[in-house]
């Protein structure tokens, strides 16, 4: 057992009741109902200042304002919107890239896998948030360059499971048949293979977009991430942390949705991991 | 055993080399032309031509590379654009911060992973056992930075019990070393401690389950002395090389607490110069988190193939 696999059983946690899934996955669909119906909520905008500074929570502003008397309420939706969308991007992307990588190298084998191998080795050599950081910087901060860089720290993890995924796939006789009826290697891998590894993508994507969510807060928090006045959980608590002694509730309201958020994808996920498992 | 560490190290080496090129070009891809940041506002071009020269940025980019590997072999990666200091200065004087932290971090971790991972393996799918994943599970879901603002908040700003930031020089007694890492290292821990807890609930968990242990009650060992000798010490030995994966990842990857507490190590050396585009210092500090990531993972593959001939065996096939 090397490292990987190490790490691999460490997170998985004591099966939970159903219950606790189901808790899950209700909450996670209530935040992302929220985050989507945002901007049609009759609330301010994220960017409406008023002279209400660093109010503590009212029945005006439930959350409090911050620095410049915008709603807290408001910019958390809205922050939350922003780690759910480029969340969601950055997942599309290392799964789209991934999963050709993952497919082409599983399949063809020889140099072509070891290459790809050794390349995606190397990147999972950094630690994920380093790379993002990296990542980051090269492309410069925003939106787009924020999800791209999710996309590169996400691609050797799915490359890996799609790959060894391919590989005891390609030695089934379905695939057999398929080559020896003519099929184009293109088609066996995207309608024979891809729809048999399935399960262990998606599997992984929801995996992956907890790593993304937080990456992307982290990135904000760094001012590597989205940039002002977009509000980002991460790029609010950069701003909140000048004020722990002012305005405590600006501190709490961005990061309990953000910890809302990752725990509810974390025990998803979970639980995800786990039937998928009693599955195999 | 030798031939498993050969192989061993003889990957490292290709995965050490690729990830170099990586850092080295990727730092040449960020925006900004060092020269021209180094020549202040409005330089001749003559000015930059010369320093482009002095800093060997006229050369081919595989020149360049191997230049610089050159460099890195002897301990020299060029001076930081912002101060002039030599960049492995810069990162030694970190070094000594990011890994007080991280060990600090680390016992912590060990220790209330330790215990909960034992409590929970000990009664699987009783109430406290799920207790203990319902904390692992937040534990694993707080961003560390959140973590790290309330830490300050609460103990430092509010109740006044640990400084707010910085890490106490070693002159100003142990005592304030201690209070100046309480926070920063309980924030690591509070991260780190469930993925402990959890493997060890695991691995006890199965162990329990094992042969040897049926054995062991069936030749009428009292139960105390099969916990402690049986299943806990054979539980201990993969945890030590998650434990090892862990503090190869602190040293880079605790940037982030790093900043919250303005603690001067490694990860708030690189953050602050990816802002200042002080690119030399970039490299030098990714380098180290990156090799110390790396290395950490060869010592526990080979630390697991020590303790565990199955390991080693199936190397030799």
């Amino acid at each position: 057992m090397t490292s990987e696999a190490v790490l691999s059983r460490t997170t998985k946690a004591a099966a939970s009741p159903d219950f606790v899934f189901w808790a899950a996955a209700l909450v996670l669909a209530g935040l992302v109902v929220l985050a989507s119906v945002a901007p049609i909520l009759p609330m301010p905008s994220y960017s409406a200042m008023s002279t209400a500074r660093l109010a503590s929570p009212n029945p005006a502003h439930w959350f409090g304002t911050d620095q410049f008397g915008r709603d807290l309420l408001v910019r958390v939706l809205f922050g939350l919107r922003t780690s759910l969308w480029i969340g969601a991007l950055g997942v599309t992307a290392s799964t789209v890239l991934g999963t050709a990588v993952g497919l082409i190298a599983g399949y063809t084998g020889g140099w072509l896998d070891t290459v790809c191998m050794r390349a995606l080795d190397s990147l999972l050599a950094f630690p994920s948030l380093l790379l993002a950081i990296g990542v980051a910087a090269i492309l410069g901060p925003g939106a787009v360059s924020t999800a791209l860089a999710l996309g590169i720290v996400g691609v050797p993890q799915m490359a890996r499971i799609v790959r060894a995924g391919t590989l005891s796939e390609s030695q089934m006789q379905y695939v057999e048949a398929a080559r020896s009826v003519g099929t184009k290697t293109g088609s066996i891998l995207l309608r024979h293979i891809l729809p048999n590894v399935l399960h262990l993508i998606s599997v992984q994507m929801v995996m992956f977009f907890v790593v993304a969510v937080l990456t992307e807060a982290s990135l904000s928090f760094l001012g590597l991430g989205i940039q002002v006045p977009v509000p980002s959980l991460g790029s609010m608590l950069k701003e909140a942390r000048d004020y722990v002694g002012t305005a405590p509730w600006f501190v709490v309201a961005p990061g309990a949705a953000l910890t809302l958020s990752v725990l509810a994808l974390n025990i998803f996920a979970d639980g995800l991991r786990t039937h998928a498992g009693s599955r195999s | 055993m030798l031939a498993y560490i050969v192989r061993r190290v003889l990957q490292f080496i290709p995965v050490a080399l690729l990830t170099s090129v990586i850092i080295f070009v990727g730092v040449r891809l960020a925006p900004g032309d060092p020269a021209e940041l180094l020549a202040g506002p409005d330089p001749s071009p003559q000015v930059v031509a010369a320093i482009r020269e002095k800093l060997g940025l006229d050369q081919s980019i595989p020149l360049q590379f191997v230049l610089w590997l050159k460099g890195l072999a002897t301990g020299d990666l060029g001076r930081s654009m912002v101060n002039g200091l030599p960049v492995s200065e810069l990162l030694v004087q970190r070094l000594g911060a990011t890994f007080e932290l991280a060990i600090a971090a680390l016992i912590l971790s060990l220790l209330a992973g330790g215990a909960l991972g034992i409590a929970a393996g000990m009664r699987p799918n009783s109430l406290l056992d799920r207790l203990i994943s319902a904390l692992t599970a937040l534990g694993l879901s707080l961003p560390l930075f959140w973590t790290g603002i309330l830490m300050i908040m609460f103990f430092a700003v509010q109740l006044r019990w640990f400084p707010v930031a910085g890490q106490a020089p070693l002159s100003a007694g142990p005592l304030a070393v201690l209070a100046s890492l309480a926070l920063p290292a309980t924030t690591i821990a509070i991260g780190n401690a469930p993925v402990i807890a959890r493997f060890l609930r695991n691995e006890i968990v199965e162990m329990r389950r094992s042969d040897h242990v049926r054995t062991a009650y069936a030749k009428g060992l009292p139960s105390h002395v099969i916990v402690r000798d049986y299943v806990v010490r054979n539980s201990l030995i993969p945890v030590l090389t998650v434990a090892g994966i862990i503090l190869g990842h602190l040293i880079g990857g605790s940037a982030v607490v790093e900043i919250v507490f303005s603690w001067p190590g490694i990860g708030q050396l690189l953050v602050t110069a990816l802002s200042n585009r002080d690119y030399s210092v970039v490299e030098g500090a990714m380098i180290v988190a990156v090799g110390a990531f790396l290395l950490a993972n060869l010592l526990v593959d080979i630390g697991y193939g020590l303790l565990d001939p199955r390991i080693r065996s199936s190397y030799d096939k």
